[in-house]
């Protein structure tokens, strides 16, 4: 128990009369990387609210290393250690993408894993260069002064994820990353989550478009109407009746 | 690649402090032109408007529209007063403390309003500011009541000394603005105007920070308050009545919100055209809120933008 | 005892009001999440319509208050396609324009047109009843019955008509609606003037008893405010009762003290309320 990086016990939420998440478990270590899978409205990005504080569950905790976070604020789970992004992308559009970039480097956590307590006239200095190198993970250090509504829905997926490994967080929550892309840059991130596990960074990731995802990660966890009908290796989801009699097919995608 | 002093370093500091310090020569030198009582007047009335649009901006950066700002002249404002009648102390005291004073209203009405979401905010400091009103209207003798204190000593000893103050002090703030948006407390303020719930997700404790911006905001409008009383030699409540507070908002608004440029511009140009139009008399209300409503649904990004975006489309065909 | 009396009937009357204004305002903040800051105005010129019409075109009550209530309907509607669907997105637009509008270009208008100095209506009805020792006039009796009969009429249009239907589902669910295909830009143009018209309506009501005068539309609008924070933002019926209970209590305050006091009670019962308890008195809900 005590080496989970993160343990999610037995969380559940209802909306009115809609039970969108219910009794949900779930533990993970160090340099895991899990997908999740399920139907529209099985409650995937529910669940990812429930973790980072966006929601607070009914009953249930969630411990980050051992901390209980349930009830904490989003910015306070972030400074924590762990990052999200969402569905539709959420950015500053009228901003450039450098400064989109620089506003999670000047959270508290960022500062702290650059060792210094950023006293105010070197924050922006060393912001920036923390965000031009982020930027250059990604592959956007030469469009950082760009508005970000300028970019394409690709780029914009990048930038998001970006920002979120730009607080360093010890785990990663990324939300259907891949919904939208075309095959180029499906194949850009697909190689950026890999490199990013090979570094040793603990994700989840929801998912839907099954294919590209399923090679990608290591245990994979299914959800039908709020709970989690199967857990397992790829191979043993794909296979799993619950699962695909769940999907009905998709999973011949 | 760029290096981070391109971006924020020297050179284009001062190039971008250029436009501001040919604003800072006209306005010091403008008594030499300027002749008369009058027009001193107006021109101190415009300093004091700006500076009071600027500190509201502070706080339209995170995206809240703060209808009390009269609050905050009012309350420095009687401060100001009672400290000089019943303690005799003189402005130069006065002044800070009546915007420390404003200054922690703002700290708890912003820590009370602004941990909520949702459009509350605008409403309840209008609330406040107009609790505030009413209370100084049934003050009791030591804060004057309906017809407020008099007698307070004047700020300078002169007309030009008042003028001089004024234009001190609002360039002061203009600059205090200007660094503060090139600052990570600027950027940081904007970022949660745009997107609060990106903000928040970046690891940003958005509360404290329109805590803080709006604690500035009510801290910079105290010393303006303080000041105006002493120039007028009295606080009455008309100072805290909302009616300030709206005109302030359409100052900024006018001019262009979240920018530094804007309040200058909504100040200087209102207070003008409020001046200017008191030859018709009675229309003249009716003309002035027709105007500002006619402006803000041609630019609702303010006049400062419509300059910007004439401005490009001038300078990119020449 | 009688005093006691006159307090109930008094509160009741202003209670009715009130609700008439509180449900008009949390209707089109829980259908369009705006705070419209004309509302305000809306009931001022709902007055001095009833005034234009009554007074000085003499046009009998009934035909009056159409007419007032309507046009302003009208002007709401106005205001909210040419005003506010420019700014659907930046709510920060919308408060300020409503704002700039309501508060400041409305009072100039009524202010240029019909002069600083108070205006009254006679009375709709005129006798009294007599009741337990006191005489209450068919007047204020009036107000309570018609104020009691829209709200009722107001709740049976968006429970059982199918543009009422519309407007519960668009408050709800705005994508949701889009994909049943409701048209949401007609909906809330038509909320709006559901809004105005109630706004419209108490100011009729309210104007035998009061003198209208151009500053007038802050109150109603402020008061309305307070009343959707505490009663639970967008709660019909919580706006009904706090619209009540604040009524009451600032009639009981004015009897006690004065009227300036009379005028703290709201803005200081929402001051609590935000500090201790931020939601509301009651769960805010849909429309009940």
């Amino acid at each position: 128990m005590n080496s989970d990086l993160l343990n999610i016990q037995s969380i559940s939420k209802a909306f009115g009369g809609l039970q969108a998440v219910s009794r949900f478990d779930l533990q993970v270590k160090e340099e895991d990387i899990i997908g999740i899978i399920g139907p529209n409205g099985a409650g995937k990005t529910t669940l990812f609210n429930l973790m980072t504080g966006f929601i607070r569950p009914d009953s249930g905790e969630v411990l980050l290393k051992g901390e209980n976070i349930t009830r904490l604020k989003p910015f306070q789970i972030v400074n924590r250690g762990m990052s999200r992004t969402f569905q539709l992308v959420d950015l500053f559009k009228e901003m450039t993408v450098l400064e989109n970039m620089m506003i999670p480097c000047f959270s508290k956590r960022a500062c702290r894993q650059r060792q210094e307590i950023c006293p105010p006239g070197q924050k922006e200095e060393k912001s920036y260069i923390a965000a031009m190198r982020f930027l250059e993970t990604v592959g956007l250090a030469d469009r950082f002064n760009e508005k970000a509504k300028n970019l394409a829905f690709g780029e914009l997926r990048l930038l998001d994820i970006g920002r979120a490994m730009a607080t360093q967080p010890d785990i990663l929550l990324l939300d259907e990353p891949f919904s939208g892309l075309d095959v180029a840059d499906t194949e850009i991130l697909s190689s950026a989550i890999r490199k990013m596990h090979q570094q040793g960074q603990a994700m989840i990731i929801i998912e839907h478009r099954l294919r590209e995802f399923l090679k990608l990660v290591e245990r994979v966890v299914a959800i039908v109407f709020g709970e989690k009908i199967a857990e397992g290796t790829p191979q043993e989801i794909m296979n799993n009746r619950k699962v695909i009699d769940a999907y009905l097919g998709d999973t011949r995608e | 690649m760029n290096t981070y002093q391109d971006l924020f370093g020297l050179t284009i500091f001062y190039r971008r402090l250029r436009g501001l310090v040919i604003f800072s020569t006209i306005v010091l030198m403008a008594p030499l032109v300027v002749k008369g009582g009058y027009f001193m007047e107006v021109l101190f009335l415009c300093n004091y408007y700006v500076v009071l649009a600027c500190s509201w901006d502070i706080l339209a950066y995170t995206g809240k529209v703060n209808f009390g700002h009269s609050l905050f002249v009012g309350a420095a404002g009687y401060t100001a007063a009672v400290l000089n009648l019943h303690l005799g102390w003189g402005p130069w005291l006065t002044l800070p403390i009546g915007g420390i004073v404003a200054g922690l209203f703002g700290l708890f009405i912003g820590t009370v309003t602004l941990r909520l979401r949702g459009p509350y905010f605008g409403g309840v400091t209008f609330c406040f500011a107009m609790l505030l009103y009413k209370l100084l209207c049934v003050s009791p003798k030591t804060l004057g009541g309906e017809e407020g204190l008099t007698g307070v000593s004047p700020l300078m000893s002169s007309l030009l000394g008042n003028y001089y103050f004024s234009a001190i002090f609002m360039l002061a703030v203009v600059f205090l603005l200007y660094f503060v948006s090139r600052s990570s407390f600027g950027i940081i303020l904007r970022s949660i105007g745009e997107n609060e719930t990106a903000s928040e997700g970046s690891g940003i404790n958005t509360t404290f920070y329109k805590v803080a911006a709006f604690t500035i905001s009510g801290t910079i409008a105290g010393v303006a308050g303080a000041m105006y009383t002493h120039i007028m030699m009295n606080a009455s409540p008309a100072m805290a009545h909302e009616a300030l507070g709206s005109l302030v908002l359409m100052m900024a608004v006018v001019g262009g919100m979240a920018s530094i440029i804007g309040p200058i511009i909504g100040g200087y140009t209102l207070t003008i055209i409020n001046e200017a139009f008191r030859f018709m008399g009675d229309l003249r209300l009716l003309i002035y809120t027709g105007l500002v409503l006619g402006m803000f649904l041609v630019a609702p990004k303010g006049l400062y933008d419509i300059f910007i975006r004439v401005f490009r489309r001038v300078v990119v065909r020449t | 005892m009688s005093a006691l009396l006159s307090i109930f009937v008094l509160g009741t009357i202003w209670g009715a009001i009130y609700s008439l204004i509180a449900v008009g305002f949390t209707l089109i903040l829980g259908v369009a999440g705006i705070v419209n800051l004309a509302h305000g105005a809306f009931y001022m010129i709902g007055a001095y319509l009833a005034y234009t019409f009554m007074s000085i075109l003499k046009l009998n009550v009934v035909l009056s208050a159409l007419l007032a209530v309507a046009g302003v309907a009208v002007i709401g509607m106005i205001l909210d396609q040419v005003g506010i669907r420019p700014f659907r997105e930046n709510h920060a637009y919308q408060v300020v324009l409503t704002l700039i509008f309501g508060q400041t270009f409305c009072r100039q208008v009524i202010y240029a047109i019909y002069g600083a100095h108070g205006k009254s209506v006679q009375n709709f009805i005129n006798g009294d009843i007599e009741l337990a020792g006191m005489y209450i006039s068919y007047q204020k009796l009036l107000i309570i019955c018609a104020a009691i009969i829209v709200v009722s009429l107001l709740w049976i249009f968006i429970k059982k008509t199918k543009i009422g239907k519309s407007i519960s589902a668009v408050e709800q669910n705005k994508v949701a609606s889009i994909l049943m295909g409701i048209r949401y830009e007609r909906v809330y143009m038509i909320t709006m003037g559901i809004s105005a018209a109630l706004a419209a309506f108490a100011g009729v009501l309210a104007s035998p008893i009061i003198e209208a005068e151009p500053g007038m539309s802050s109150f109603p609008l402020f008061k309305a405010f307070a009343i959707v924070v505490i009663g639970g933002l967008g709660s019909m019926g919580g706006a009904i009762i706090v619209s009540l209970l604040l009524a009451y209590s600032e009639t009981a305050v004015s009897y006690l003290l004065s009227a300036n006091y009379a005028d703290m009670v709201y803005l200081t019962v929402m001051i609590l309320i935000l500090v201790v308890r931020p939601t509301g008195i009651l769960k805010a809900g849909r429309m009940n």
